[in-house]
């Protein structure tokens, strides 16, 4: 089976759909209250989904919602065939793939590959006695001592990898919180058992999956425990199965949050590919870097230290905030010495990092900034991703603790609840904002869909250029020169055919910019949005000014040619 | 056939050559009088239509002076290509044959010829004397590389430069002397000294008359992305720092330093990591990595005293200088003076080592890899071997931490002029930018350079910073004296200031 429903869209039989999409990434018990219970749910959400067809959305990325005793925001899985009860049902995840599909949008959810909760009925059984047919299903050990190379991830709240079990008379072994009993991978069984859970899902009609954590899935003596061969032989495994079982067009997207030159690793190789799309981390930290700093170079250094990908499927995802943010902890030495010995210098910016923050409150609410970065993030490599409510600007909470604070509920209206649910306001999972600036009343969905100058319009149609033309999903990036350092401009191409211009600038103030474009002597820019024709490009350096913050978009065409 | 041409026809005679030479931009003596232009040297480089010839021109002057510039020109039969302009040398008719000589570099694919000759390491006679090309260890051609690739860098000043395949810049030098030309000998040396934030050369070709010395003829280097010049972007991140002192003027130095260190544009980072490049040059050039004749030698109590009889000389040249503005100056001379004196009592100095001689901001580019230094013939007015003496590192240091307070000012000199009412607090938020900068770059200097031996004991480094940096501003004084009026304010605060 595919899909229940027959498809509307040609791209529904593209096996690089992934790489032109525009992803969304949302909360089901943060989106909508189908139930008047206070807590999003499914049927909530597929009431949504016509907003997020009309917003343009191609695939909407689930947090995880599989059962769960919730004390890891569902990175805690008790049960991989079951829905949180709040959420809905399975079979209403399947009619929600069905309206989806219906829309020509696909879904794809978190998968918890590396570990499960201390709750699930595996690791229960499996600590009841050292005869368990499950006790191998995890990593245990009678000392502290194995696997001593392997660093502390979440190092506030836990002190070791290992944890005693008094019932296991144990220690077994976990990557992350101690509620977290890592899954033992060299055990076929459980590989056995994770397929069955992947087959499951795609089988309802699940376009792929996010696998959170994958660099952590092995463990061997006298290494840090991650990135191992038989991590990778693992996920070239799954993915061969994916491909072969169930048409070429579901998608794996990976969190390896490491350094881009290990990351590329988790494309695999052309022979063996593993994710058709890793998530590019540090880049976001970046942009913010390069507004602040008001010059390019963060941003163009990080690009240039990214490998190519290695095969042809591979894609980067790139995001400007998510539900979880770089925290120094994930990424690689050298990235850690730069970002501290940027952001120490800057309590700004100190402030910000390890702590979830949203994009406006981010960007001080600045409206120019804001699109300057969604400009950024549908131009530059990769596929976009859009974490719910960012689209219209929504703040945080930052007293509600550092995950729940991006959390709150999606502002749909000035009405009660923001729109989120018909409940009492005491029952909501999470209270909505409703201060002056980013409450409810001042920002929501319904409000600036009835604005065509609201921030939301204005991300519905960029988000339809860059749709409208597939150079920006699967072109060739190239920096161009710029001899101000404020202003980034790049190209995106594929073949010498399509060229897209971008020009950004980085500042607060007005910036000329001189760009050597002689290659398109002749030519003309038109600008995207308005196909407007810019003086043709000559033997000498094309001069463009730009605004505050302003950005611009042109195809470069032969003069007469129909951009 | 063009050799025949070239046989038939000859060279353009030397008015017209007079001509050409005078209108290029590359031309170094305009405003002086011209008596003779004669073709010192020639070779056909490559046949064909059109012909690529090598002409090496002398300049004789009415002063007495002599100078040689390079002119590889283009000999075609048939029309010149269109928009030459000013590098058409001369389109004659001759027996119903049109010839037409130009600057050959105004036709890119005729600087191909180049490359193929440093990578095959050429040797080619010329009339009168030889060109030796060479090339670096790793620098190769592929079956597909060819003229094509190669086209002009646009940007012409004193040589002329063409970019092949936007990896490889060759700059053909217009203006040649005699003796090692130090961008070469620096970048060769620095680079097998493992100083990698250079444009090192990949190649190089030299023209050596008979009975001459060699003199650089081209040098061809990496191509530089994405680059900025450090000069820039310190402007980048003052104009950012102004136009929020504009907004609201911090009232005292606290405050003034509160704004320079909430900066979003901040350009400490940049100066700490330039610190940290400029540090790892010298203590390449400390190493005995570099030429034998390059090598770190201590430096002796007699250099320290011409040091400051030199230094001495410079502040009365200056206070000779029949201006009112000095006259602040004059009563200061005992504490200047004093500092030089310093200098002869340092007892140990460190050491002496090849320095870039002419560091500023200006010559340094901050690319994606980081910062990149750039052009090592020191300072332009000086005779070559006094470009080429080894003096203290700190002399560089100084000369970049002056660059610091030179672009606080040159960013407010966009803004305002010294007798409007804005310009007082915004100088002094620009000092604290300046000095907040040179605190940067000056800490992770001495970090790194702690690692080698080249400086002296922490309080004699301080002794030469000090003087190093009190006679570049006597120097910025003088140059702005003659040159812009309005900017002497600017260094002769600094000579004024309590304690410099």
């Amino acid at each position: 089976m595919t899909f229940a429903a027959p498809s509307t869209r040609q791209e529904l039989t593209d096996t690089t759909w992934y790489k032109r999409a525009v992803f969304y990434e949302l909360l089901v018990r943060g989106f909508a209250d189908g139930n008047d219970d206070g807590i999003g749910d499914f049927r909530g959400l597929i009431t949504k989904l016509d907003y997020l067809q009309w917003l343009g959305v191609d695939c909407i990325w689930l947090l995880p919602f599989n059962k769960s005793p919730q004390r890891d925001g569902g990175y805690d899985v008790s049960d991989y065939y079951e829905v949180q009860p709040e959420y809905g049902t399975v079979e209403q995840v399947g009619e929600l793939l069905r309206e989806s599909h219906a829309r020509g949008m696909r879904v794809i959810m978190d998968m918890v590959m590396n570990h499960t909760s201390d709750q699930h009925p595996w690791f229960q059984e499996a600590r009841s006695s050292p005869t368990s047919p499950r006790r191998d299903w995890y990593v245990w050990s009678d000392t502290v001592n194995r696997y001593q190379d392997a660093r502390i991830i979440f190092v506030d709240t836990e002190t070791s990898n290992w944890t005693w079990d008094e019932q296991a008379g144990a220690y077994y072994w976990h990557r992350f919180y101690s509620h977290q009993p890592d899954l033992n991978y060299d055990n076929p069984e459980v590989r056995q058992a994770m397929f069955d859970v992947v087959r499951f899902w795609l089988d309802l009609g699940m376009d792929g999956f996010r696998l959170d954590a994958v660099p952590y899935l092995y463990e061997r003596e006298g290494t840090n425990c991650e990135n191992l061969p038989e991590t990778h032989q693992f996920l070239a495994d799954l993915r061969a199965m994916v491909d072969r079982d169930y048409g070429g067009e579901r998608v794996l997207l990976a969190e390896a949050n490491q350094w881009p030159e290990d990351v590329i690793e988790y494309f695999g190789t052309q022979d063996a590919p593993e994710c058709h799309m890793c998530f590019h981390f540090p880049l976001m930290p970046r942009m913010y870097m390069g507004l602040r700093r008001e010059q390019r170079y963060p941003i163009t250094e990080i690009l240039e230290r990214t490998p190519p990908i290695p095969v042809s499927s591979g894609q980067w995802g790139i995001f400007l905030r998510n539900h979880d943010e770089l925290t120094l902890e994930m990424v690689t030495d050298d990235e850690r010495d730069y970002m501290w010995a940027e952001y120490a210098k800057d309590p700004r910016m100190k402030l910000n990092l390890g702590i979830r923050r949203r994009l406006a409150p981010l960007l001080n609410n600045g409206r120019r900034q804001m699109e300057l970065f969604y400009g950024m993030l549908l131009s530059l490599p990769g596929t976009p991703i859009v974490y719910y409510g960012d689209e219209v600007g929504m703040g945080d909470n930052i007293y509600l603790g550092d995950r729940d604070g991006v959390r709150t509920p999606m502002q749909w209206s000035g009405d009660r609840n923001g729109g989120f649910s018909r409940a009492d306001f005491a029952q909501l999972y999470l209270p909505p904002l409703m201060d002056p600036v980013y409450g409810f009343q001042a920002i929501n969905v319904e409000a600036q869909q009835r604005s065509e100058s609201s921030l939301l319009q204005w991300v519905r149609r960029f988000v339809a250029v860059r749709r409208r033309y597939p150079v920006f999903g699967e072109g060739n990036f190239e920096a161009l020169d710029a001899s101000n350092p404020s202003v980034f401009a790049f190209l995106r191409c594929m073949g010498d055919e399509v060229v897209v211009l971008c020009v950004n600038n980085l500042s607060r103030f007005a910036q000329p910019v001189e760009l050597d474009l002689r290659r398109f002597n002749g030519m003309t820019p038109v600008e995207l949005l308005g196909k407007v024709h810019f003086p043709r490009i000559g033997e000498l350096p094309y001069l463009l000014t730009l605004a505050p913050h302003g950005f611009y978009w042109f195809a470069i065409a032969q003069e007469g040619t129909p951009s | 056939m063009s050799v025949d041409l070239l046989a038939a026809h000859g060279l353009p005679d030397t008015a017209l050559l007079g001509d050409f030479l005078q209108r290029q931009r590359w031309f170094a003596g305009r405003g002086r009088k011209l008596t003779d232009v004669r073709v010192l040297d020639s070779a056909v480089l490559q046949e064909g239509n059109p012909a690529l010839v090598y002409v090496l021109l002398g300049a004789d002057y009415a002063d007495g002076g002599h100078e040689r510039y390079q002119a590889p020109l283009a000999v075609r039969e048939g029309e010149a290509p269109p928009d030459l302009g000013e590098r058409l040398v001369s389109q004659t008719e001759q027996d119903g044959r049109v010839i037409a000589v130009y600057d050959a570099l105004a036709a890119p694919e005729l600087g191909w010829w180049f490359w193929p000759a440093m990578a095959e390491s050429r040797r080619v006679a010329t009339e009168h004397g030889e060109l030796r090309f060479r090339h670096e260890e790793g620098f190769s051609l592929s079956a597909g590389d060819g003229p094509a690739q190669v086209r002009s860098l646009g940007r012409e000043q004193s040589n002329t430069s063409l970019v092949r395949d936007d990896c490889e810049v060759l700059k053909v030098m217009r203006r040649i002397e005699q003796g090692p030309t130090p961008e070469l000998e620096m970048t060769l040396a620095l680079s097998r000294a493992g100083f990698t934030n250079i444009a090192a050369p990949l190649g190089s070709g030299e023209y050596v008359a008979r009975d001459g010395e060699p003199a650089l003829s081209v040098i061809l280097q990496p191509f530089l992305h994405n680059g900025t010049e450090g000069w820039t972007l310190a402007l980048t991140s003052l104009r950012d720092l102004y136009a929020d002192a504009e907004e609201s003027a911090p009232r005292d130095e606290e405050e003034r330093r509160r704004a320079v260190l909430d900066q979003g544009s901040s350009f400490q980072p940049e100066a700490e990591r330039l610190g940290e490049v400029t540090a790892d040059m010298h203590l390449a050039l400390a190493s005995p990595l570099v030429p034998d004749d390059m090598r770190p030698e201590p430096i002796s109590p007699a250099t320290l005293v011409a040091w400051a009889d030199e230094m001495t000389a410079d502040l009365d040249r200056l206070l000779a200088v029949d201006s009112e503005e000095l006259a602040p100056l004059r009563a200061r001379r005992p504490v200047l003076v004093g500092r030089f004196e310093a200098l002869r009592r340092l007892g140990d100095a460190g050491l002496a080592v090849r320095i870039h001689g002419d560091f500023h901001l200006g010559q340094v580019l901050r690319v994606d890899a980081g910062w990149i230094v750039l052009d090592f013939e020191g300072e332009p007015d000086r005779p070559l071997e006094a470009r080429r003496v080894r003096s203290s590192p700190v002399r560089d240091v100084a000369g970049m931490l002056r660059s610091f307070h030179y672009a606080a000012a040159a960013a407010l000199m966009e803004r305002c002029t010294p007798s409007d009412t804005d310009w007082e607090p915004l100088f002094l938020q620009g000092v604290a930018w300046a000095e907040a900068s040179c605190e940067s770059f000056w800490n992770a200097y001495l970090t790194r350079a702690a690692s080698g031996i080249m400086l002296p004991a922490p309080r004699s480094t301080l002794v030469l910073r000090d003087a190093f940096k009190l006679q570049k501003a006597i120097y910025e004084v003088r140059y702005e004296l003659g040159h812009r009026p309005d900017w002497v304010s600017i260094p002769l605060r600094y000579l004024l200031a309590e304690n410099p």
